[in-house]
This record gives structure tokens, sequence and C-alpha cells, in this order.
């Protein structure tokens, strides 16, 4: 366990976000939670160390690219990130930490129920104790969704093999996580189960490794079919009906300041019983469906344009369905990664 | 009529994508909706018939009386998208 404390006379090991805070995640990933020297694992603190952390607004993670500060009371919030980020690098330096987002958990109605906050905006109120977990990871995705207008972000599976990208980009209910989560146990490096982070200098993809959220049967599916996942506890009733979480592999955390360059881009969709197919989609008609799924497309106007241009220019372009089958969707993006 | 300078585009295998910039709106032309942007934007005169004329030399195909409407819809298309502006 790290000492947190610190004093006003310190040096700030941090740097602004953006460019130069890069330099710093990639030591923070690559060796600041081996050395210690700038982060150490979330899981080696103790929930009760990581609980007066976050009481104090000094409980600051990487999240990917991101860093995230979280204030609360809640040890039920603070227990769960600890096991669903647990190789995630928490900051040792946290209260000089320039972060990226601030998520905070304030109790409401005599703590019946919460209001999760980000950058002091309510974003949801009123949520029940029993939901609050999927809640907060909701709030993350809202983060990276609305928040990072310095890529261009597409709201997609992503996984990675070879040093290329695949991107899945896709409305809820498509698959995409379900598809996801299984490549991710199978030889596909995990970049984000919910967003790709389109770099908008070099068309190059950012990993945001997160617990990927499973839905419904999808959680049942995951843990037979691969025993060897972590998932989290089944959170029932949710808006989404019931979540688990399946967590990144620890390599893929330690591995996020590795970007890729774009391979594929594939849209899936999930139609129970139908038979496995992947068929070719024109660049043209890729890039219009993978604006359709950017979360800020419009807001970058021409650049966002000249990025995703650079993204599809080196990415072959399908469409995928599957009806279920996960042996035969893993063989198929195999051939594919094989092919291409 | 002339094309409508802020545009950006971008050519992949047989198809235009056209992004129109003061409405964000994307646009993808197959190939002769193609021809006729590019006879356009080298400054063919913007009626139907020399555009089809033009077109159809260029992709190979014969320039009939439907080939000439399909043309004169496309450029209708195009001052509505706003991929062209004035008259």
């Amino acid at each position: 366990m790290p000492n947190h404390s610190h004093s006003s006379n310190e040096t700030c090991v941090l740097q602004p976000q953006h460019d130069c805070s890069r330099s710093f995640l990639a030591d923070v990933y690559e060796t600041g939670a081996s050395n210690g020297s700038a982060a150490v694992r979330f899981d080696s603190c103790s929930p009760a160390q990581l609980l007066d952390l976050s009481r104090a607004e000094n409980l600051v993670w990487a999240v990917g690219p991101f860093l995230i500060r979280l204030t609360t009371h809640d040890a039920t919030v603070v227990n769960a990130l600890r096991f669903l980020y647990r190789a995630a690098p928490l900051l040792t330096e946290p209260a000089t930490a320039i972060t990226d987002f601030h998520l905070s958990v304030r109790s409401s109605f005599g703590g019946f129920t919460s209001t999760i906050f980000v950058d002091g905006q309510p974003i949801f109120r009123r949520v029940r104790k029993r939901h609050l977990v999927p809640m907060v990871e909701w709030a993350l995705n809202l983060c990276a969704f609305q928040g990072c207008h310095h890529y261009l972000t597409v709201h997609a599976a992503v996984l990675e093999r070879g040093g290329r990208v695949l991107m899945l980009p896709a409305l809820s209910g498509s698959g995409k996580s379900t598809l996801c989560a299984a490549l991710s146990q199978k030889s596909w490096r995990l970049f984000s189960d919910e967003v790709a982070l389109i770099d908008l200098n070099n068309g190059l993809i950012h990993p945001a490794p997160r617990p990927i959220s499973l839905k419904r049967d999808a959680i049942e599916l995951i843990r037979q079919r691969f025993p060897q996942a972590i998932l989290g506890p089944t959170w029932r009733g949710t808006i989404k009906g019931d979540v688990a979480h399946l967590l990144p592999m620890d390599e893929c955390v330690a591995r996020t300041s590795i970007t890729g360059r774009p391979g594929w881009i594939v849209f899936p969709q999930f139609i129970p019983g139908a038979a496995t197919s992947l068929n070719p989609v024109s660049k043209a008609r890729g890039f219009v469906r993978t604006v359709e799924q950017s979360f800020n497309f419009a807001v970058l106007g021409s650049v966002g344009f000249e990025a995703l241009k650079r993204v599809i220019d080196q990415s072959k372009c399908y469409e995928f369905t599957y009806g279920g089958d996960l042996s035969e969707a893993w063989r198929t993006f195999q051939e594919l990664a094989d092919r291409d | 009529m002339s094309v409508e300078p802020r545009l950006r585009w971008v050519v992949w295998d047989d198809e235009l994508l056209i992004y129109h910039e003061p409405t964000g709106d994307l646009h993808v032309l197959n190939e002769v909706a193609a021809g006729a942007f590019y006879q356009l934007k080298a400054g063919t005169p913007p009626t139907a018939s020399v555009l089809a004329e033009r077109v159809a030399a260029a992709l190979g195909y014969a320039s009939d009386s439907t080939f000439e409407r399909h043309i004169e819809r496309l450029l209708m298309d195009f001052q509505e998208a706003g991929l062209t502006i004035g008259e």
C-alpha cells in the first residue's frame, strides 16, 4: 500500500490531459503498477483504504486514457469497483491529479436511494441501492460517450489481434457485448465493449478496457461457455434487465497504452437461430453506418470526417449475422483475421 | 449552378462519399451520380443534355432520353441536397 498522504509543497507528478498526459498514462500502465512510483493496482488497497480515499475525494484511477475521480461514502460502490477494476492503475498521488471526470455518488431520501453525479451534474437520480453499481458503470459509459471530443467516439465493441483493430459498431441489443465477450476470451485483446476512441490526429484506436456489461441470457451463456471467465454478481431487475459484468483480462488492462491500427469494421446483428454469415459492405456504406453509431461526429464536423476517412481507408467492412453459436462466430473472426 | 465549395469527399471503389459541411449530411453517390458530380466540378455546363453525354461517354453508356432524364433528376437532387448552389 503506497503512502497517499501529500502536502501542498509536493511536486505534482501529473500533467494536464491530452498530449502530455498520454506519456504519463503510458508510464502508469506500463511501469507504474509494478514499481509503485505513480500508481498501484486498484485491488492492492484494502476496501477500508479505498473507502477512506473516496470519502476524501482522493480515489483516482485510470480507465483507458482517462483519469476518473470518485467521491462516495458508499462502501458497496467502492468494494464493487475494487473488484471490477482490480487491475487498473490507482494513482498514488491523487490529490493533485487533474482528472478527466469526477464521479460522485450521494445518498438521497434518507439513504434509500442515491444520486450519481458526473462533474457536478446529476445524471442518475433516485437510484435504488441494489442498482447502484450497474448505474455507476453506466455513468462511466456516459463519461466516454459524452465528454471526449478529443477523440471521435463510436458506440462499438472494439478488439485487437495482431495490432489490427476490429470495430463492431451497433445499437444495444444487437449481440455486440456477447460477441465481444466471447472474442475477448479467445485470443482477441479487449479494447472496449462500449466505445471506440479514434485518435483525431492519426486514426489509431485507443484501448479503454473495462468490464463488459452482459445482459439477461448472455450472462449464463458466457458463464457456461467460458468457465475461466471472471464475472461479478448478477444485478437483477435493472432498467436493462439482469446485468453482470465480465472482467477484462489483467493483461488487457496492462497493455492499455498500446494503440491499434484499424483493420475491420463489422456491423453485428443477433437473430435467434439465424445461420452465421459475414458479407462485405462497401466502404462508403460502412462509413455512413459507423457515423450512425458515433456520439460526436456532428460535433467534430470535418475533423471527424477526416479521422473516420483514415479509419475506413485502412479497414474492410462487413455485416455479420449470428444466431447464438459463439464457436462459429469465433471461427468466422479468426478466418477474417487470418485472411485479410 | 456550381458545386458547393464547402464539401469534402472521398472515393472508394465505385462510390463517392460526400460530406456536406454546412449541414453535416453524408451522401453516397453511385458511379453515374459521381460522374455527374465530377463533370460539374470540372466546370461542365449544368444542363442535363451536355452532362448526360459526357457522363455516358466517360462510363461507356449509351446516352439516350432515359439517361438524360435520369441526369436531370440527379441535378435536382444535387440542388436539393445542397451539393450545388445557384441556378
